[in-house]
């Protein structure tokens, strides 16, 4: 009952976002995804019991975690261990048939999982763990190889938004870790080349370049889901209308409910509520970034960085397609899209930088 | 020793994600404040579709309150999106629809329409059968079905709606705007499937007045009745036969053949003919029925007395080098007799006594050749030259009903001249309070009156007579010349009762096979519809004991 005391050590700004973010994402999931089991009312409310159920494990392995002392995520045999479930899971995706032209999910028990998603987590503990201060070439360059390999593993699924999200957030680790900035140009650029090559060779990126040719060559096909969803925040006004009253739901923003929800809760909340959400992201980018520099431990300090990144990055590049700024990307937007990879996984890393805050005492000098 | 790790690149990467952050608060006020016009706008078009709401139309009454014309609740059935072709299959064991009409729905759709309507005004009955099916791409709207109960009857008097529910023939067109009422709006919001999620009332619609009539419904199946059955044994191509009160009230209107208006889009295509209403349209030349008129002028100036004798000159007459002739020879008549034996002879020496001018101004009197006015769609004028277009014979001709053309409801009209006192008045449908016309002196009109029982009790009219009660009357029967050979028009026109009428009847027949005169042809109906009168108001013969 120790741990519980430590509870209230949390860090209370960002838990505080974390927990605003969840309940405004599940309103509007309820709302968005009403339309599903309209349709199928066998299933009624399967979605938001589903979404909440996720929010709930994700707590719950969250609580499990902040009540154990040592930051076991960073020891080597824990990273050796989830790169040895993570690896054969990224290419266990391609046995399984693809949806929508994409092999991103590996079905066990009835379970579906998007590995893409957990792989997030495991390469940032493997990059704080590899580039620790005191490290090695070889495990510089074991880091470069990794990160690469993740790449084009993802990126061949394909998955390029997730992949090359990936290969940004390990950029900005090592750029943190401070690896020498030519060697990373050298072996950072040929890992894109080699990646693009292999790409085009296989000619996976037809839909990601019919994406990016729309995009630039300003020829809009009008009613996109981007122009839906242009249409539902910019119904939404100054303070939209009440939620639940999306119109732009029923079927005209397919995604409505996971890549799509920020425009849905545009539309129901106007632009107090987009930019409550936007400031929310800020708030949580504040606090993992006080609690990395905080930190006493330099590899833990550089994973909450990472994690820091990891997840204000990604909010702020489903955003930004959201509002029509950026091509879309496949993104989820975190804690808010509807999802069980992806609420786990965001849910996991805002654990683990709170664990990270929590147990700092402990690894004081 | 540097910390790690690197302070400086941590504070640039947090204010890089921060400043990223500041511009999507700024997108999110360009596209929520700035342009939250533009794109409400975009939404509500995608979103919302107005569509209007039907109005309830009057209903149409006769004079006793009988239904002739009523807006029932029905539904209209939509498609939201394209119907495959097996829910085609389906739709059209139910329905009945052509392969016309699926070609034209189809190519509807390939234009890119997503709202397109399967069936409308059908009735619940039929909306459930098609919602047996489970097509949940297929809708319904309320509408309402317009149904005339007595299908044929009355059909040209009331007409008929098409299918946007607005009138298109008799009552129904002429009075769109009283009985039509005004549409409503309602606002439907619809998923991008094309499935409604709410409908609102924008504006309710105003509904119709109803209309009520000058027609007896009881008169006007005796009068259809003994028409149809009249027309039909001398295989005629139309008749028409009027009923009216001497208030110039239509009772009753019967033009064969007939239609129902039930089915009027598909009649109208089929048997365009049938839509006509002969008691209006009827262009015909009137023959000897018009010598009432010979005979009222002739009095009214003066120019006969009342039992003088004209001189028949053997069923003979020479106008020029023209000889007009009597159906038979006649000597000398008495002025009454002209009328009752209808000698043409007679009536040509009668109408020489006046002027040209005189004798086309009680023609004009007695509005032939002119619209009665009569509150329905389709009524023809006729033709009655002016005297400066007359040549040696017109006279002689005009004064027994040739070479000018009248339409059944002048005739009636002008009967009711005759039977009421010398005043014409205006034939109409619809009740209120119309300005008689005096043509002629309520004396000279008692006078023509009883030379029309003549013609009935013991004239050319003696079929239309019924054995009881008296009737005054006309026969007409006018040749005409068609390329394929000599036909004839018969007519007759009457009041009835006798001494004292309370209605005046013409029955017009044309191109009749076998019999042709009018006493043969056109009396016995007459005789039919007065014979329904006598017993309406209880004119039963009076038993001596």
């Amino acid at each position: 009952m120790e741990a519980n005391r430590y509870l209230w050590k949390i860090h209370k700004p960002l838990v505080g976002s974390v927990i605003v973010l969840l309940l405004l994402g599940a309103l509007t999931v309820d709302s968005a995804s009403m339309l599903l089991y309209l349709r199928f009312p066998s299933v009624k409310y399967l979605f938001f019991a589903k979404h909440v159920f996720f929010i709930l494990l994700g707590a719950t392995l969250g609580y499990l975690l902040l009540n154990i002392r040592t930051r076991f995520y960073l020891k080597g045999w824990f990273v050796v261990l989830s790169n040895l479930v993570i690896l054969p899971l990224l290419f266990l995706v391609f046995i399984f048939p693809a949806r929508n032209g994409a092999h991103r999910w590996v079905q066990i028990a009835g379970l579906t999982i998007q590995p893409s998603e957990f792989a997030k987590i495991v390469v940032m503990l493997t990059l704080a763990l590899l580039l620790a201060p005191g490290r090695s070439r070889s495990q510089e360059t074991l880091a470069f190889l990794y990160l690469g390999a993740i790449f084009l593993l993802v990126a061949l699924e394909p998955d390029v938004g997730t992949s090359l999200f990936l290969l940004a957030v390990g950029i900005f680790m090592m750029l943190l870790a401070r690896v020498r900035f030519k060697k990373l140009l050298g072996w950072g650029g040929g890992l894109l080349l080699l990646g693009l090559s292999l790409l085009i060779i296989t000619g996976r990126v037809g839909h990601v370049k019919k994406r990016l040719s729309d995009f630039f060559s300003g020829q809009k096909e009008i009613s996109t889901q981007e122009e839906q969803a242009l249409v539902a925040l910019g119904s939404g006004g100054l303070t939209g209308s009440s939620p639940g009253e999306s119109l732009e739901k029923f079927f005209y923003l397919p995604e409505a409910h996971s890549d799509y929800i920020f425009s849905i809760l545009g539309e129901e909340w106007g632009f107090v509520g987009t930019s409550a959400v936007v400031f929310l992201f800020l708030l949580f980018l504040f606090s993992g970034f006080h609690i990395a520099s905080s930190v006493n431990q330099p590899g833990a300090s550089l994973l909450a960085y990472g994690l820091t990144i990891s997840v204000v990055l990604q909010a702020l590049v489903n955003i930004t397609v959201n509002v029509g700024l950026f091509p879309s990307k496949g993104l989820p937007l975190p804690f808010m899209s509807y999802g069980g990879s992806a609420m786990l996984s965001s849910l996991l890393q805002a654990g683990i930088l709170t664990h990270i805050w929590m147990w700092r005492r402990e690894y004081e000098a | 020793m540097r910390p790690f790790p690197d302070r400086k690149i941590a504070i640039g990467l947090k204010w890089f994600l921060t400043f990223w952050a500041f511009l999507l608060i700024l997108r999110l006020g360009e596209l929520q404040i700035l342009k939250h016009d533009v794109f409400s706008k975009m939404k509500l078009r995608q979103v919302r579709v107005l569509k209007t709401i039907e109005p309830r139309r009057g209903t149409i009454y006769d004079r006793e309150g009988r239904i002739l014309a009523i807006s029932v609740p029905a539904w209209s059935a939509y498609a939201r999106r394209a119907l495959s072709d097996q829910e085609f299959e389906k739709l059209r064991k139910v329905l009945g629809l052509s392969r016309f009409q699926i070609k034209t729905m189809k190519k509807r759709w390939e234009k890119g329409d997503r709202f397109t309507w399967i069936k409308r005004k059908i009735l619940e009955e039929e909306k459930e059968r098609i919602k047996a099916l489970g097509i949940d791409k297929i809708g319904f709207l309320p509408d309402f079905r317009r149904v005339y109960p007595h299908g044929h009857m009355a059909s040209h008097i009331v007409g008929a709606v098409g299918m946007d529910g607005r009138g298109l023939w008799g009552l129904e067109l002429s009075k769109e705007k009283f009985l039509g009422g005004r549409p409503g709006k309602m606002e439907i919001l619809r998923d991008a499937r094309g499935y409604p999620l709410d409908i609102k009332t924008k504006k309710a619609p105003v509904s119709g007045h109803d209309l009520h009539l000058t027609l007896d419904l009881a008169i006007q199946r005796a009068a259809e009745r003994a028409l149809f059955q009249g027309a039909r044994a001398v295989k005629s191509p139309r008749a028409a036969a009027i009923v009216m009160s001497l208030q110039g009230e239509v009772l009753a209107m019967a033009s064969y053949p007939s239609f129902d208006p039930n089915q009027f889009p598909r009649e109208f295509a089929r048997h365009p003919e049938r839509i006509r209403n002969n008691a209006i349209s009827m262009v015909y030349e009137p023959g000897s029925t018009v010598k009432f008129i010979d005979m009222a002028a002739a009095l009214q100036e003066g120019k006969v007395r009342v039992g003088e004798r004209i001189n028949c000159g053997g069923g003979k007459i020479r106008i020029g080098k023209t000889i007009i002739r009597d159906h038979r020879p006649y000597y000398i008549l008495s002025l009454s007799d002209v009328l009752i034996h209808s000698s043409n002879v007679g009536a040509i020496r009668i109408t020489q006594r006046l002027s040209n001018e005189k004798f086309y101004g009680y023609l004009r009197a007695f509005h032939l050749g002119q619209k009665t006015g009569v509150e329905l769609p389709g009524e023809e004028k006729g033709w009655v030259p002016h005297p400066r277009l007359w040549r040696l014979t017109t006279k002689a001709y005009f004064s027994i009903g040739q070479g000018f053309a009248v339409t059944p409801i002048q005739m009636a009209a002008a009967v009711g001249v005759i039977a009421d006192g010398g005043v014409w008045r205006k034939p109409h449908l619809i009740p209120g309070a119309f300005p008689g016309q005096r043509v002629i002196s309520p004396q000279v009109s008692s006078i023509v009156l009883r030379m029309m029982r003549g013609v009935v009790e013991r004239g050319t009219g003696r079929l239309a007579s019924l054995s009881w009660i008296g009737a005054a009357g006309k026969t007409g029967t006018a040749e005409k010349i068609t390329p394929k050979g000599r036909k004839y028009t018969s007519s007759f026109v009457g009041a009835f009762p006798y001494p004292a009428p309370e209605y005046v009847i013409a029955v017009v027949v044309d191109e009749p096979k076998g019999k042709h005169y009018g006493g043969e042809v056109a009396a016995p109906i007459f005789r039919e519809i007065i014979l329904f009168l006598a017993k309406k108001n209880k004119l039963y013969p009076v038993v001596m004991k």
